[in-house]
């Protein structure tokens, strides 16, 4: 039976216990909980204390995801895993999970879309779904950021947004023409690649890591971030896809119940919110506790607004996403 | 009933230096001879210093845009295929794009290994094709035009040491897009189907940078223990992934109603090309009709089945039906049936 339209039939989310607070950072590095604060919006974020994968938190947010829509895994026909920090360099760790879960054979891919692989990842499931390729797909978030940090001075700028989660959703078919994913808009600019990036492991160089990447004030295996550039895109990429999203189905700013982006930066989220006219009740925030958690964090505050209630069905939210490479995007349901 | 989709246009590309045989034997401490034996691979090519997967797809892709009649202003989707991207992040598939001067469209990198081409093809066609929302009569016109990337550079992250001979020789660089969308002219995918077994990923992997092991995804120590170069227990695999070579290939000549012997050529896939060709023995595709990618520029993971393709094309007549197949880490394999 062909599906007409997809929706998201359940969600999961899995954190590290160890919970880092500003405060926390302040020994490591020369920062204070004000200079995140005001900058970021960010009180804490977690962060794991042993061998943990992308994979591992997502087998916890998948497993949870399943359960909640009352499916088994071997209901699962394809598994979608976007993370920029995947568990080993290859193969990928969708292919990781897919052996945990015990998912059988599969197709199992990653996305590499960085702070965009939520939506890029559920694009491509519902798309496939909708294609026919399989019934459920399984779409998840993870990344573990914290083993790839600079906890110096030197990285304090990077070093302090990032946290480590996993969030995932279990994505079927709708009863209801009008219910579910209703469209979903992805958008690149690979002009400003350098100005948010991982250099190391580069293809691109003989060899493509190597000792001294390690080292040095600038070292290849550190992300690093021209924050106010990409700052400045992102509060002009965001309300533009979120209008697009809205348009494409004759939708309005106030047919919007709520928005939950990306959770990059506290200040960005407002100011979007702010130039769109929608208050806070309107708004899905939680990087004051989490950081960002680049592919994690849509799915994992997607779960906390339905816990929360502030999802329910009927109400139209939106996801939306602005990141590295630069990659924008959003998915607009009704629920 | 929406169009079907069509590879409208296909373009490769291999570098320039090619890495022969005795090339090698010099560094990894074997004859040139030997080492084609051994691996039955007769040579491979190595991309310029500083030139990336994007760099090899952005040559591919212009030859493919004109064969498609597409301009670049046309393209609604880059899709990119690669287990060794550009850098680290952001993907392959956004510096493409700006290599390209390609409209902010979305740029998507997947990772499916040496399945990545049939997993980028497989996804081009479902966007190409799926109705915009239910009811719609068409698919969805944002999509008309995909660009499917697929490629790889694994000569800077190779063993060049006596350690790395089993390896080493294997691989190779290179990339093929292909311009996916409805149309008149160009091979339709008949039939496409992939799998993962994700219970074996440590038989054929490359394990670091690891952001799994704390506190730090790789050392001093993990680059000197050679931990961030390929890895695989070949032997062990070869029965296994020639079981699945020729399992996934059955099911898609199934799913066409077509017969091994009513194939005009088969591309089939492995870093071992041994492995490949008993495979399409097992599905009854021998001699002449059988390609295998790895032998003739080495293994190129995502790229290898599109640029077999696109050196394999030529002379295949309207009407002439070929087989893909692949395997590699993850494990990942599939198999699809095109028809020219």
């Amino acid at each position: 039976m062909t599906i007409e339209r997809t929706r998201i039939l359940g969600v999961g989310t899995a954190l590290p216990d160890r919970v880092v607070a500003n405060q926390d950072l302040v020994g490591r590095m020369d920062t204070s909980d004000e200079w995140i604060q005001q900058r970021t919006g960010i009180r804490e974020r977690r962060h794991v204390t042993a061998n943990c994968g992308a994979s591992d938190l997502g087998k916890i947010a998948a497993e949870e995801a399943l359960r909640s829509a009352g499916l088994r895994v071997a209901d699962i026909g394809l598994i979608v895993f976007a993370t920029l920090s995947p568990d080993i360099d290859w193969p990928a760790s969708a292919c990781l999970l897919a052996g945990k879960i015990g998912a059988g054979n599969v197709p199992a891919f990653d996305v590499r879309n960085q702070c965009s692989g939520f939506i890029y990842g559920l694009s491509c499931a519902d798309t496939l779904l909708r294609a026919g390729r399989a019934r459920y797909a399984l779409v998840v978030g993870g990344e573990i950021h914290s083993t790839g940090l600079d906890f110096t001075t030197r990285g304090r700028e990077v070093g302090v947004i990032f946290g480590d989660g996993a969030g995932a959703v279990v994505v079927g078919a709708s009863d209801r023409a009008d219910r579910g994913i209703l469209s979903t808009h992805m958008h690149a600019e690979g002009k400003y690649a350098g100005k948010l990036w991982l250099e190391a492991v580069a293809s691109r160089r003989t060899p493509r890591i190597c000792e001294q990447d390690l080292e040095g004030d600038d070292p290849a295996v550190f992300p690093r971030m021209e924050g106010k550039f990409v700052f400045r895109h992102a509060v002009t990429r965001f309300p533009e896809v979120i209008r697009e999203a809205l348009a494409a189905n004759g939708l309005g700013i106030e047919d919007l119940d709520l928005l939950v982006p990306h959770q990059a930066n506290l200040r960005i989220n407002q100011l979007v919110a702010m130039g769109l006219g929608l208050d806070e009740t309107r708004l899905v925030s939680n990087i004051e506790r989490l950081g960002n958690t680049t592919a994690a964090s849509i799915p994992i505050a997607l779960s906390e607004a339905l816990a929360d209630g502030r999802i329910a069905p009927g109400k139209v939210v939106c996801l939306a996403s602005f990141g590295a490479g630069f990659t924008w995007g959003a998915a607009l349901l009704r629920w | 009933m929406p169009p079907e989709a069509r590879i409208l246009g296909l373009g490769a590309e291999l570098p320039e230096r090619e890495l022969a045989n005795r090339e090698l034997a010099e560094v990894l401490g074997e004859s040139g001879d030997a080492i084609a034996q051994r691996t039955g691979v007769r040579r491979r090519f190595q991309a310029a210093p500083g030139e990336g997967p994007s760099d090899l797809a952005l040559r591919a892709a212009n030859r493919a845009l004109s064969e498609a009649r597409t301009e670049v202003s046309e393209l609604g989707l880059i899709i990119f295929a690669t287990t060794t991207p550009d850098v680290c992040f952001p993907g392959a598939a956004c510096f493409l794009q700006h290599k390209l001067g390609a409209p902010t469209v979305g740029a998507m990198d997947v990772r499916a290994q040496s399945a990545g081409f049939l997993c980028a093809l497989d996804l081009a066609v479902a966007y190409a094709t799926t109705p915009v929302a239910p009811g719609a009569a068409g698919a969805d016109p944002r999509y008309a035009r995909v660009l499917v990337a697929a490629g790889e550079v694994m000569s800077s992250g190779l063993d060049m040491s006596p350690s790395g001979a089993e390896l080493t020789p294997r691989f190779g660089d290179g990339a093929a897009v292909a311009i996916v969308g409805p149309g008149e002219h160009g091979p339709r995918v008949r039939a496409l189907r992939w799998y993962t077994d994700g219970t074996r990923v440590e038989r054929f992997w490359c394990e670091y940078p690891a952001s799994r092991r704390y506190p730090h995804r790789v050392t001093r120590e993990d680059l000197r223990a050679g931990k961030h170069f390929p890895r695989a227990d070949l032997a062990a695999l070869a029965g296994l992934v020639r079981e699945r070579l020729a399992e996934a290939s059955r099911q898609v000549l199934n799913d066409c109603g077509l017969a091994a012997r009513e194939l005009d050529a088969a591309l089939i896939d492995y870093v071992v090309p041994s492995v490949a060709r008993d495979a399409a023995a097992d599905v009854g595709v021998e001699g002449s009709r059988v390609g295998v990618p790895t032998a003739d520029f080495g293994h190129v993971l995502a790229g290898g089945l599109a640029i077999g393709l696109e050196q394999r094309r030529a002379g295949l007549p309207r009407g002439s039906r070929v087989l893909l197949a692949a395997a590699g880490p993850g494990l990942s394999w599939g198999a699809a049936v095109l028809e020219f």
